[in-house]
């Protein structure tokens, strides 16, 4: 029925990783870290061929191919996982993790694998979290300095369901729009201002239209790297699934290094570029989540739990 | 396994296009075959299903649909007959003028309709008829009639400078218009160049000069019309709004001067507009699909990145590659349509140019411009078909006419690849 | 509606993008029916009698099979799997499944299209080369 059967000659297995960022973004990193070991440690019998730049569609549509069963592996941002299972949108959460060191915990923790094992019913298998850093609001015109500012800007969000409601709480006014369309978005005055962590506000270059760069870090969104159920069931065998985990997480700590260089040189870089940076006090901000919390509690009592419960986690970070 | 890929890629598709399978089917056809080497037949066919699918998935797509729809309008409703005038007025004098004429009517229809094939059926109707009966060979007339109507591919707005900027990954659709101006504007200065020449030799005859006051009267006439390329073009550059809005401005425009004030386009008359608009959108939207389709298995096999490497290994002579990239866009223009051209060869070219530090834009016009010489050429040329039905001629009898403005075009791709500055100056005067 | 929610911007963005999707695909088998999809016609020019017939065959079997398999087969599963794996669109909430049934609808059109003109061809029906002004509705109830 396929000609598949009788393709490659040698025995090597190839694993085809698509996802949507540059090779120069510290998660591209990451993932090629992730693809060494599994060569290394398979002795060459297993090869992950990576795809950057969106070359395989874009993340949902990526997705989709991983669930028809295509594509192998992929990356994409927490808050597209939204899309599928609710438990996902406990990443969007504004103000959630205490500190950085809270959010590694929670992640790598059984919190975290709980919250990746909600894709096994959509035939995706969650194999490790990367570090997306904090996001943080930009504009081209106004800078915002605390939540009032936000008023009456039309600031740019991923296609999230919490993504929107988070920004229009804080008064903004959310517009989904695709990345790749933003920088003439923001030129032309369509959005004014978007949210994203530090190296994508520089990777993209949306720091030549967008002149303040406020460091409020509403929401620690990661990025998740998925196996299709196919690959991971019907072709990888027992040992060579085990190698693949592995690799995988043993590529975080490498990929976590990366960003931590990654944000400062790119903060560094769009300062010298002209762009004011704030560093705004978050109180305000967090104090204007309050109904964020609220509505949560009232609409998703189950996500309001995983929340609470994160929080607790937070207690040992508190100073 | 790669090369299994690209070979069957190639055979299928030259073979089923060849027999005359349409392109669109022709090119999904090869694109399931190819998936089938590497992948099981359930997962492959959704997956060029889903491709199908989200090709089609784009807001920039969308401008399309609506420039056709306001090129079919304006194509029923006057406005080809009122720049044909304007051009008489303004250049009709000149030795071989209606040659001349029916260069410049095709540039400014073909830049306010966006589409030469609208271009190419709107002037060549009107201006074949007229030539002949002032002792203008057909053969001469059609040749000129179908290569300047390409221009307006170049002359924005442009559906392909769209599909171009999606095939790059979002290259400024307003940096493209602008960087389309002179590079058009100059190809259609080297038609007429070749026009004018043979019709010195043929001794063509001349039109009388028309008194000042008819000149202004025509331009009055013409100005409606010409206003569009302000509104639009202005708009999106200006950064007003985006292409999709442009487009959908220009189709109630468009309704507005063929319906209120050239009064030439009746109500009843609608369906069968948007009946052919339907048509033409569906013919273009069904090669998008499966250009993409095909583009994401070349993707899939690897194969842009091996004709990279291999390009860059076969020479570091930057010249020489695009001597190479040039002589390839050429082949291919001549079998194949210029959308899925662009779609399925601008992921594999771009890279390279780009390494060898060339702008994206002046790439896609130097390709666009390229491509446009095959829409010219059998056995696939669209605006080619058109404009040997308009002028009643086969193929065949078309060839020998056509070759020296093929050698204008070709001549125009040369000064626009060396100077770069010609697509480039544009763009960087207003900031992009 | 779990996700009205976001400026009306995206709104008629996404549905005007699910739009063309739908009006693409459809009118694409409509534009068969009218047998203007461009092809290169040099070889079925040459040919006379049976073999046109035969050629004539081909292609329009090979079309069939295409829209068979990838339309058709492929466009049920692709929403089956969005359907079933529950993917919305982001802002009108709607399952992509809804979306993608153009692919099948269109597929099924295609093929039925195919099949006739093939019993045309083979002359199991009449031509309807000459009345080529049939609406795309009309067309629907002649398969
Ligand atoms: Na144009
Ligand atoms: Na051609």
């Amino acid at each position: 029925m396929t000609f598949a059967s009788c393709g490659p000659i040698d025995d090597t297995v190839v694993l085809r990783l698509g996802h949507g960022l540059d090779s120069s973004h510290p998660v591209h990193k990451g993932m090629e870290r992730m693809a060494e070991l599994v060569y290394e440690k398979s002795d060459g019998e297993m090869r992950i061929d990576i795809y950057p730049n969106e070359q395989l569609g874009t993340e949902r549509e990526t997705l989709e191919l991983l669930q028809i069963g295509s594509v192998d592996i992929t990356k994409v941002s927490a808050a597209v996982m939204e899309g599928f299972t609710r438990k996902f949108s406990i990443f969007s959460v504004p103000f959630m993790f205490v500190n950085e060191e809270h959010m590694h915990e929670m992640l790598d923790g059984p919190i975290g694998k709980r919250v990746l094992d909600a894709a096994e019913p959509y035939r995706l298998v969650g194999l490790c979290y990367y570090d997306a850093g904090s996001r943080s609001f930009y504009t081209t015109d106004r800078p915002v300095r605390k939540p009032e500012d936000l008023e009456g800007l039309s600031i740019r969000v991923q296609e999230s369901v919490s993504a929107i409601r988070m920004v229009n709480i804080l008064g903004g006014s959310a517009t989904p729009i695709s990345w790749g369309e933003l920088y003439t978005a923001l030129q032309q005055g369509v959005v004014d201002g978007a949210e994203n962590n530090p190296p994508s506000f520089y990777l993209s270059r949306h720091y030549e239209v967008s002149k303040y760069y406020t460091l409020n870090e509403h929401t620690a969104v990661p990025d998740v790297l998925l196996i299709s159920s196919n690959t991971w069931e019907n072709i990888l065998s027992e040992e060579q699934r085990e190698i693949v985990q592995e690799a995988a997480l043993e590529s975080v700590p490498y990929q976590r290094e990366e960003w931590e260089k990654a944000t400062e040189e790119a903060l560094e870089a769009v300062e010298k570029a002209g762009v004011e940076i704030i560093y705004p006090d978050r109180e305000p901000f967090m104090e204007a989540s309050e109904p964020f919390y609220e509505r949560m509690r009232a609409e998703q009592p189950e996500l309001y739990e995983l929340f609470t419960e994160i929080q607790e986690l937070g207690r040992e970070f508190t100073d | 396994m790669d090369i299994i890929g690209i070979l069957v890629l190639v055979i299928t598709f030259a073979l089923l296009l060849a027999i005359g399978v349409p392109v669109a089917f022709s090119i999904g056809i090869a694109t399931i075959l190819t998936l089938l080497v590497s992948v099981d037949f359930i997962p492959a066919v959704t997956t060029v299903a889903q491709r199908l699918g989200t090709g089609l998935d784009s807001f920039t797509l969308l401008a399309i649909p609506f420039f056709i729809f306001a090129g079919q309008i304006m194509n029923r409703g006057g406005i080809a007959e009122r720049l044909i005038d304007f051009a008489k007025a303004l250049v009709g004098m000149l030795p071989g003028g209606l040659a001349y004429v029916n260069t410049l009517a095709a540039m400014l229809f073909g830049a306010i309709s966006g589409s030469a094939v609208a271009a190419a059926s709107a002037v060549g109707s009107f201006m074949t008829p007229q030539m002949e009966k002032q002792g203008y060979e057909r053969g001469y007339s059609a040749s000129v009639n179908i290569t300047s109507a390409t221009t307006g591919l170049l002359i924005p707005p442009s559906n392909i400078l769209i599909v171009y900027s999606l095939a790059s990954g979002g290259v400024s659709i307003a940096a493209l218009f602008l960087a389309g101006y002179l590079p058009g504007a100059f190809t259609g200065l080297m038609i007429m160049f070749v026009a004018g020449y043979f019709a010195y030799l043929r001794k063509y005859p001349t039109s009388e000069r028309l008194p000042l006051k008819e000149v202004v009267i025509k331009f009055g006439r013409a100005i409606p019309s010409l206003l569009m390329i302000v509104i639009v073009i202005g708009g999106i550059i200006a950064g007003i709004f985006t292409a999709t809005e442009a487009s959908a401005i220009a189709v109630l425009y468009a309704f507005v001067l063929a319906f209120l004030i050239n009064r030439e386009l009746k109500l009843s008359e609608l369906k069968h507009v948007v009946l052919a608009s339907c048509n033409t959108t569906a013919i273009v939207a069904l090669l998008i699909g499966t250009s993409l389709g095909m583009s994401w298995v070349m993707s899939y096999e690897n194969i842009p990145q091996m004709v990279t490497s291999g390009l860059l290994t076969l020479s570091d002579n930057p010249f020489l590659i695009l001597v190479i990239i040039n002589v390839t866009l050429l082949a291919v223009g001549v079998f194949m349509d210029m959308t899925p051209a662009v779609l399925i060869f601008t992921p594999i070219f771009l890279p390279v140019v780009m390494e060898l530090g060339m702008d994206p834009v002046h790439f896609g016009i130097m390709m666009i411009l390229n491509l446009s010489v095959g829409l010219c050429t059998p056995p696939v040329g669209t605006v080619l078909f058109v404009g040997c039905a308009v002028a009643k001629l086969s193929i065949t009898q078309l060839i020998k006419p056509l070759l020296p403005f093929y050698a204008a075009m070709i001549f125009s791709l040369i000064v626009v690849i060396w100077f770069e500055e010609l697509s480039l100056f544009l763009p960087r005067l207003l900031g992009f | 509606m779990r996700y009205i929610i976001g400026s009306p911007v995206t709104f008629t963005e996404e549905l005007s993008r699910f739009l063309l999707i739908w009006l693409g695909l459809m009118a694409a088998s409509y534009a068969y029916r009218q047998r203007s999809h461009l092809a290169l016609d040099l070889l079925i020019l040459k040919m006379r009698g049976r073999q046109k017939v035969v050629l004539n065959v081909i292609i329009h079997a090979l079309i069939g099979l295409f829209s068979i398999s990838v339309l058709v087969i492929g466009g049920i599963q692709l929403v089956y799997v969005t359907y079933a794996l529950e993917q919305y669109s982001s802002a009108l909430g709607i399952s992509m499944g809804i979306v993608y049934i153009a692919v099948p609808l269109s597929g099924v059109a295609i093929t039925i299209y195919a099949v006739d003109f093939i019993l045309q061809e083979l002359g199991l029906r009449e031509s309807d080369m000459v009345t080529e002004t049939a609406t795309s509705e009309e067309d629907l109830h002649t398969g």
